[in-house]
């Protein structure tokens, strides 16, 4: 299954993800995807890396299913992290859901 | 209300001071995440599911107005314009940057207020009756006590570290409002034969994975000894409290263990070794009892020709009245419950706007002072009963009027997995798809007092034991599955709920509540005999029958 990684920002505790550039994004659609949990291993090792220089905590890979391009976590529990409380629609996170990421991209056009 | 002295102010001062240098090393990145997350936690600050979230302590559930708009201002310059009030008489803020927090609390400090002791292995916020000084069957004002206790436990050398996190409460009444029989200790305040006032002490209650009601061990307490006594059994269960297994370390588990005799004698034991210095003098406790000492109410008619007009032509305000408006101690004042469980809402959230608008109309109508609840709604304790129409209209315009005190729409709520880190469900959309089927119309008023209370995993945080109707959150291969238990009660006939059997699914937890409802509804006998009281009467079967036996109630 495939995987991306996460961690909570050290200095406010927003939820991030790794990207492909190895820096940390908000939005769960820019999360770099790794094939599986031999292919994370690295992405933890960059995570570790991240937290020794007090960027961020509490690093971890979550298992996603790609839905039109955004990883939405499998878990209940790190799908509400990813895409905010499920009973506020108002803070729900730019670029989780690929509804939103459609949207987003309209906007650009 | 209770003042600080200098004393208070400047060890208040020092532990933003202390903060703000350790939050700026760890940000610097000279304290690893394990060195600071424990000057974290004492200090408020927890890491949840999408930010930290910062828990502030609201003694025994008391805020002078002033207090209240500092929490405003915290909700708006710092979070996202709202705060969520805790079944422990605290408020928490769901967004808040780390970097902030020392900012967060200098603001606090400088209307009292703090983060101490909201987290960890002490003596937690002491909690007591939120009608404590006003109700009408009030032996005496429980506050100076709870007040007397959070002085002597905080920052107490020995009770920093004890096994596990420590709750006491305490009530004035026989008519229990704190949930004392659930918590490590309970104390009531009662008067002997002679008149002299003290203490019954219960020890050993709790929630979370293995719920217990406490045990009384004492009938009476003498005021005096009031700290030698609470002292004794702490001495006790941080020398005995299990320290191997954190599951297994609160001090429910030791008199579950140990047996509730051989506590009682060990309590005494270590109580007879003499009071250490902590004998109460009498002047302290009457100075302490004068910050508490009832504002000047005006002599008033008991009965208000203002109210009995209103409540002629409009029946909202009338159902206010009769379920948000409890018996005061003084003829012609009410004590006004200010619901925050609006129908179909997230229980217990405020937003900053409500929260001023409430520490308005406490300065307009209540003496200044509001009260924090355990049932997740705020109080002004003094209102006079001619001042009910216009506090409604105000109220009403800041949709904060909702009929529903002690009904089946006043629900608590634990935060659940839409915040909490540790949660297996969701319990915020259950309460409000509840709240949404039941309204605040004739129905919910027929079904009469009905406390439901959900908690979105074992720990219990939303006290699902001891509701009426209980719901526990879980998660069954992937799926939110929620048990429900019933007969539980907080009250001073307290009991713990009984699982009805298996759970129900997200889609039908809702129906199963409605049949549990409907079922109570068909076999009362007569409108006087509520949820409880008709439960304890018939037990189980009916209930048990008419969930499973259709075919909506899936089993799993
Ligand atoms: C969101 C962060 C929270 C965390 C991490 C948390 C954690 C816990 C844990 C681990 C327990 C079990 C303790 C034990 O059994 O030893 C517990 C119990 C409890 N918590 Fe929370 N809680 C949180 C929020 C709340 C909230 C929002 C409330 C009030 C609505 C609350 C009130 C309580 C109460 C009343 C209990 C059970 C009483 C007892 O200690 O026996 N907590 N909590
Ligand atoms: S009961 Fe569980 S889910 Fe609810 S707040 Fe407590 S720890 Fe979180």
């Amino acid at each position: 299954m495939p995987q991306i990684v996460t961690a909570s920002r050290l200095a406010d505790g927003v939820v991030v993800f790794l990207d492909d550039g190895g820096g940390w994004t908000e939005r769960l659609d820019r999360a770099a995807i790794f094939a599986g949990k031999a292919d994370s291993a690295a992405g933890l090792d960059a995570g570790r890396t991240a937290e020794v220089r007090s960027l961020v905590v509490d690093v971890y890979a979550v298992d996603v299913a790609l839905q039109a391009g955004v990883p939405v976590p499998t878990k209940l529990r790190e799908a509400i992290r990813a895409r905010g409380p499920t009973i506020l629609p108002e803070f729900t996170k730019p670029g989780s859901t690929p509804a939103q990421v459609q949207e987003d991209d309209h906007v650009s056009v | 209300m209770y003042r600080y002295d200098e004393f208070d102010a400047q060890f208040v001062a020092e532990r933003v001071a202390q903060f703000r240098d350790q939050t700026g090393r760890r940000l610097a990145g000279e304290l690893t995440e394990d060195q600071f997350k424990l000057h974290r936690l004492m200090n408020g600050v927890y890491l949840q599911l999408h930010a930290y979230m910062l828990r502030v302590a609201i003694p025994y559930g008391s805020l002078r107005s002033k207090q209240m708009r500092m929490l405003a201002h915290v909700a708006r310059r710092y979070d996202r314009g709202y705060g969520h009030f805790t079944t422990r008489q605290n408020i928490q803020y769901n967004w808040p940057a780390l970097q902030d927090c020392p900012d967060i609390l200098a603001d606090l400090a400088t209307v009292e207020m703090h983060a101490i002791q909201t987290s960890g292995n002490c003596i937690r916020n002491v909690t007591a009756d939120h009608f404590a000084g006003a109700a009408a069957d009030e032996v005496a004002d429980p506050r100076p006590y709870a007040e007397i206790l959070r002085q002597w436990s905080s920052l107490h050398p020995e009770y920093s570290f004890l096994p596990r996190k420590f709750k006491i409460a305490v009530t004035g009444a026989d008519r229990d409002r704190a949930v004392i029989q659930a918590h490590d200790i309970g104390l009531q305040v009662v008067k002997d034969a002679s008149g002299a006032l003290g203490f019954r002490v219960w020890v050993g209650g709790g929630l979370g994975r293995t719920p217990m009601i406490g045990h009384k061990i004492r009938d009476f307490l003498p005021e005096a000894d009031l700290l030698a006594y609470v002292d004794a059994i702490v001495r006790v269960y941080n020398l005995e409290g299990r320290r191997d297994n954190k599951y297994k370390a609160r001090i429910k588990i030791l008199v579950h263990e140990k047996g509730v005799e051989p506590m009682r004698e060990a309590v005494e034991a270590e109580f007879a070794k003499g009071p250490k210095g902590l004998t109460l003098p009498a002047d302290d406790v009457a100075r302490i009892r004068a910050y508490f000492a009832p504002p000047a109410h005006a002599a008033r008619p008991a009965a208000s020709e203002i109210v009995a007009q209103r409540r002629g032509s409009d029946p909202r305000f009338a159902a206010f009245v009769d379920t948000n408006v409890a018996k005061h101690r003084e003829a012609g004042y009410g004590i006004v419950t200010i619901s925050l469980k609006p129908i179909g809402g997230i229980p217990g959230d405020a937003s900053a706007d409500q929260m001023d608008v409430v520490a308005d109309l406490a300065d307009r109508y209540s003496f200044g002072e509001v009260r924090v609840s355990h049932e997740q709604n705020l109080v002004l304790t003094d209102v006079a009963l001619d001042d009910l129409p216009s506090l409604y209209d105000a109220l009403e315009a800041a949709k904060l009027a909702t009929p529903n005190a002690g009904l089946v729409t006043d629900i608590i709520a634990c935060p659940g997995l839409d915040y909490c880190a540790l949660a297996t469900a969701r319990s915020i959309p259950v309460a409000q798809r509840i709240s949404e089927r039941f309204g605040e119309g004739e129905r919910a008023r027929d079904i009469g007092e009905l406390k439901i209370k959900i908690s979105g995993c074992i720990n219990a945080c939303g006290h699902h034991h001891v509701g009426h109707i209980g719901i526990l959150g879980l998660d069954r291969k992937g799926e939110e599955t929620y048990q429900i238990t019933l007969g539980g009660s907080g009250d001073e006939t307290a009991s713990l709920g009984d699982l009805t059997g298996p759970g129900f699914s997200t889609d039908d937890v809702v129906d199963a509540v409605e049949t549990v409802v409907d079922t109570y509804l068909g076999l009362r006998e007569g409108a006087d005999e509520d949820f409880l009281a008709a439960y304890r009467r018939v037990g189980m079967a009916p209930f048990k029958k008419a969930l499973y036996e259709r075919d909506a109630g899936r089993e799993i």
